[in-house]
């Protein structure tokens, strides 16, 4: 694999990464926040960042692969709990997330 | 120039300080091990950060390059990948948008629009006036930006360094950020119903689709939520 073909792929990854955020300031122009459009547009963002982190806990790609789904799907779920526990604390309720998935990682994977 | 840089974009710069940007920089630091895994250089791997900022965008590229696929493979899996920054912006513009402004601003913050600096922004803009938004957004974003680009360097030097374990556990911090920022502001009905709705369907269409599997849940999700609660 060349340089250049490596420049490349990073120049067109930056385009392809770029254009859906130009054509959305574009489209802004017909949103306002109080519309109905403004609120399909959340549900709709909502919908797919909630996929996108359902797909890394459940089909990750990178190091988190070689990890156990029940180990990633219980710490979790036991994040949830502390979150709501801890009164939506997210700062604790990251931190222990990712402790516990740690050690539990550590211990049984 | 001062109406920009003001106190509000110092708020949004402090902000991004905390546990965005520590949970964003861990992500990225594990970037940078992973883009000298495929080949990538130390000047690659900082210059992907700086002009193509989006985490997943620039994994599938990484993974791209290392089956060898074509530049248009490349361009079109980043595409699906980041197709999400779409509907993202379009939220995100309506909120933090002031008329005296001029359009280029727009295009130009468009740039720090990513999962952290969205979800931040979406949780918290009510307790900022709305003048005061764009430039605590720009804050916010392009501090973000800045600790990604280090971090993304500072991954690609120390890789190796960091045991395997604790590597990984500091991969997860991202993901868990994102859904405890997402769980904690679930105070709309529709809103509920999309991710409840979409956290169950992205799982079944990534068997039957895996690369549009995010996009498809999302969309159905949104579509279904709205009908039923808005419309």
């Amino acid at each position: 694999m060349s340089e250049t073909y490596i420049y490349l792929a990073i120049l067109l990854t930056a385009f392809a990464t770029y254009l859906p955020r130009f054509l959305g300031v574009f489209s802004s122009d017909f949103v306002n926040e109080e519309g109905k459009l403004f609120k399909f547009v959340s549900c709709v963002s909502y919908g797919i960042l909630a996929a996108l982190i359902a797909r890394i806990f459940i089909h990750p790609v990178g190091a988190l692969e070689q990890t156990s789904t029940a180990i990633r799907l219980l710490a979790a779920g036991l994040t949830i709990v502390v979150l709501f526990v801890s009164k939506k604390n997210v700062l604790f309720s990251s931190l222990f997330g990712v402790i516990l998935f740690g050690i539990l990682n550590l211990y049984f994977n | 120039m001062n109406k920009t840089f003001d106190n509000n974009f110092k708020m949004g710069c402090f902000a991004a300080l905390g546990i965005p940007g520590i949970s964003l920089a861990a992500s990225f630091f594990a970037l940078g091990a992973l883009f000298k895994n495929s080949g990538l250089n130390a000047i690659q791997s900082f210059l992907s950060t700086l002009i193509g900022f989006a985490l997943p965008g620039q994994v599938v590229m990484a993974e791209t390059l290392i089956v060898n696929g074509t530049l248009l493979n490349i361009l079109i899996a980043v595409f699906l990948t980041n197709a999400r920054l779409y509907p993202m912006t379009v939220n995100l513009v309506p909120v933090i948008r002031q008329k005296s402004r001029p359009r280029w601003h727009y295009y130009f913050l468009s740039h720090f629009i990513a999962v952290t600096s969205w979800v931040y922004m979406l949780s918290n803009y009510d307790k900022i006036t709305k003048e005061s938004r764009f430039s605590f957004f720009l804050g916010l974003g392009s501090t973000l930006w800045i600790l990604s680009t280090l971090a993304t360097v500072v991954g690609f030097y120390t890789a190796g360094i960091l045991s395997a374990k604790v590597f990984v556990a500091l991969i997860f911090l991202n993901p868990i950020y994102f859904m405890c920022m997402i769980v904690s502001v679930l105070n709309k009905s529709h809103i509920v119903a999309t991710v409840f709705l979409s956290v169950i369907l992205a799982p079944i269409l990534f068997l039957v689709t895996p690369d549009w599997s995010v996009l498809l849940a999302g969309s159905i999700s949104g579509i279904i939520s709205y009908f039923i609660f808005i419309r």
